[in-house]
């Protein structure tokens, strides 16, 4: 028997924005919707494609954490469909790689804008693995001025990939166990982090491991960054989960035990330097009032999309 | 005590050690080979020379080639490949890993096989909400009769090439590539037929399609990040295929196929010396294995030396002069045997009565008497289907599946076994009948 779709899928979309970080996701969601709408063999006029798109924007709406910029996407390609009641599966495709240039466009200006922080000789601490920051090490490659990058080391398979990438890229660049950064912290400047969302709360939703850092950076006021184009707010004003929760049974010397697995780490936005988005970098109160002035729209969407759900 | 009786307990306890799985198989024929050799029952030299350095050389040889394969990333190439070739459909899936296992494990050993195979088919089925069973024991099964086709395919196969000097990698591939082929469609059949309502196209469930897209984008991203170089890929699988080419060129070259596969692994390592460390490759070798094989010959060594084998094959004589009936006991007990022991010691004391009993005088003028090494490669072989400890392959598959989280219980997998055996060795009992009929 299959099982259920929303376990499957919320595992899928942890699992992938663990191994590649959340705008790897996004990117990936897109090539595969387009690769789903060749593949269904379905009718595929807009109605259609309306009512498919409807019932998969409510499964990724019931996923824990919600990956807004997915949600966001799906959204657009909704209203889209809903503005264009000819369009087909071409003009569709076509629409989806018009959202993939956009997302390409907003992670060149939001790296730009990372880059303006390394005009002098910097210590830099990472600690996320994502393509977002390994594509920063890419442009930190060729800027004038490189910093020294301290890698927060996590498990092998995370980490490998940042160091192969800063040897490739020429920086110079040392490895620290996550919990033994206390060490170095007095050679730090700043840290970048790669961020899932930030929520109605006013909490950052950063990978696992990230919240005792920042913590412990904050406190050596060491300048915490976090890489979140605002495409990826979360406006939601409802309550939900911020992390998804795994109990796994395990056993020591005869003794049967559960161990809780959660898949993100939850961060208040005080504790946040500065938000790189893809306009600017944002100090908290700015990311609040950008916030405020996005949500807006985001819920007007929302209600549409609702109303002609319900018809 | 006489020394028949001796070495035969021996041989027996080291039987009744390994179906008990309280001790190591290595550790067991090592004691055996000790106390044969100890006792004086075979002379040191003899022992030696009872060791077949063909088994145990073309066993290195293809360690060799396939670890370096394997350093070189070519075969998660291959799984990825075949992954992303699927396009997340079941019955792609389905088919084109169980084909692919079942070809692979023709060239490559299955352990290997499914060590490539498994954690990608878990992964894949998994990730895409398909359960995970009948797709991995689809490989299991497979793994075990692909590795029927070739003379290296599969344990049993490489004693028999070996010791059997007669037998070519060509007359494998001639004799054994039907009843494979047929036994493979076969059991693909069923396994389809019996779990119909999983292994079907998703392709009109948009949500379903949609998780399957998106793995298949993350196999794209992990096949990209592979970073094989072009050259890479076609050197090493010029040497592979060379090591084939000079297994079927066997009657002109008369290289035995022990110093192919050396010399191939040596052409890898001498090909890719900045790539493949020996120091780190060769420790890699199941060295176990190749002492088991070593301690095995020894005991088997002495069975024929003080005469435990020609009783057997003088009793085996006395049970019928139809040689067809031999030919059915023969592939029968096999598969039965392999079912619940390993089948390689079973098939190392079986080659040498097999050859006492087709020269006596009984069935010395049969022309079909060649027939017997296709019964007993067919019957270890399939066999090893049978249950969950028939072949290293289902315990290793078994393994992987439970370090996930999938438990496969013995009886769980004797249900799903039993038929598919079966259907596997009636068709190669009709194959050998119509061998020895027509």
């Amino acid at each position: 028997m299959e099982t259920g779709a929303l376990p499957v899928l919320n595992r899928l979309l942890v699992e992938l924005e663990e191994k590649n970080g959340s705008r790897a996701l996004g990117k990936d969601m897109l090539s595969a919707l387009k690769t789903t709408i060749d593949e269904f063999s379905g009718e595929k006029d807009c109605k259609a494609l309306l009512h498919q798109l409807y019932s998969l924007h409510n499964l990724m709406l019931a996923c824990r954490p919600r990956m807004a910029h997915v949600i966001h996407d799906l959204q657009a390609l909704i209203i889209y469909l809903i503005a264009h009641k000819e369009a087909g599966a071409e003009e569709v495709k076509h629409f989806i790689d018009i959202l993939y240039k956009e997302s390409e466009e907003q992670l060149n200006e939001t790296i730009d804008n990372a880059l303006a922080l390394f005009t002098e000789p910097k210590h830099l601490l990472l600690h996320s693995h994502s393509r977002t920051i390994r594509t920063l090490i890419d442009k930190l490659a060729t800027a004038k001025v490189r910093p020294i990058v301290y890698v927060a080391a996590q498990k092998t398979h995370k980490t490998d990939k940042i160091i192969v990438d800063l040897d490739r890229a020429g920086i110079e660049h040392h490895v620290v166990s996550e919990y033994s950064i206390v060490h170095i912290l007095d050679k730090l400047d700043l840290a970048i982090f790669g961020a899932l969302t930030l929520n109605n709360n006013e909490e950052v939703i950063l990978s696992p491991g990230s919240g005792g850092l920042i913590s412990l950076l904050q406190q050596y006021n060491v300048e915490v960054y976090a890489i979140l184009t605002r495409n990826k707010f979360s406006y939601w004003r409802e309550q939900t989960e911020s992390a998804y929760k795994e109990v796994r049974q395990k056993s020591l010397s005869g003794i049967d035990y559960e161990k809780m697995v959660f898949s993100h780490d939850v961060v208040s936005l005080n504790l946040i330097t500065g938000i790189i988005a893809d306009e600017k970098i944002y100090t908290p109160d700015e990311t609040r009032a950008e916030y405020d002035r996005r949500q807006n729209e985001f819920l007007e969407h929302e209600h549409v999309i609702k109303e002609l759900e319900g018809k | 005590m006489s020394d028949i009786t001796v070495v035969s307990l021996i041989f027996a306890a080291i039987f009744a050690g390994i179906i008990s799985e309280k001790l190591d198989k290595t550790i067991l024929v090592l004691i055996g080979a000790s106390i044969i050799v100890g006792c004086g029952y075979l002379h040191f030299e003899e022992a030696m020379h009872s060791i077949d350095f063909d088994t145990v050389i073309l066993l290195l040889g293809m360690m060799l080639l396939v670890d370096s394969l394997r350093d070189l990333q070519i075969f998660d190439w291959v799984a990825l490949k075949l992954g992303i070739m699927s396009r997340g459909n079941p019955v792609l899936i389905f088919l084109m890993f169980s084909i692919a296992t079942a070809t692979l494990s023709a060239f490559l050993d299955n352990v290997t096989t499914v060590l490539i195979i498994a954690p990608l088919i878990i992964q894949l089925t998994r990730g895409i909400g398909l359960p995970v069973k009948p797709f991995l024991f689809s490989v299991i099964f497979l793994s075990n009769i692909g590795g029927a086709a070739t003379l290296i395919g599969d344990p049993p196969n490489i004693l028999i090439g070996s010791q059997v000097k007669s037998l070519t990698f060509a007359s494998f591939l001639q004799y054994l590539s039907f009843p494979v082929i047929v036994s493979a469609i076969a059991v693909l059949v069923m396994i389809k037929r019996a779990k119909r309502d999983v292994i079907k196209p998703r392709n009109s469930n948009f949500d379903w399609l949609f998780m399957s897209s998106l793995m298949l984008e993350q196999m794209k991203r992990e096949l990209d990040e592979l970073h094989i170089p072009k050259a890479v890929f076609v050197k090493s699988m010029a040497i592979f295929l060379l090591v084939i080419i000079g297994f079927f060129l066997h009657s002109v070259t008369h290289l035995p196929p022990a110093v192919v596969a050396i010399s191939g692994a040596t052409l890898m390592m001498l090909v890719f010396h900045k790539e493949l460390d020996p120091h780190h490759l060769i420790p890699k070798i199941e060295w176990p294995t190749l002492v088991f094989f070593s301690g095995l010959f020894v005991v088997v060594g002495a069975m024929e030396h003080v005469g435990v084998l020609d009783v057997i094959a003088h009793e085996l004589v006395g049970v019928t002069d139809n040689f067809f009936i031999m030919l059915m006991i023969i592939i029968w007990s096999s598969a039965i045997l392999s079912a619940v022991v390993d089948n390689i010691p079973f098939v190392a004391v079986m080659i040498p009565i097999l050859k006492d009993l087709i020269n006596s005088p009984q069935f010395a003028d049969n022309p079909k008497t060649g027939l017997v090494w296709w019964a007993l490669a067919l019957g270890a072989c399939f066999g090893g289907n049978g249950s969950m400890i028939g072949a290293s392959a289902n315990v290793v598959s078994c393994a992987i599946a439970k370090s996930k989280g999938i438990d496969i219980g013995f009886k769980e997998f004797i249900k799903e076994a039993l038929p598919i055996t079966l259907a596997s060795i009636i068709i190669s009992s009709l194959y050998i009948a119509v061998l020895y009929y027509y």
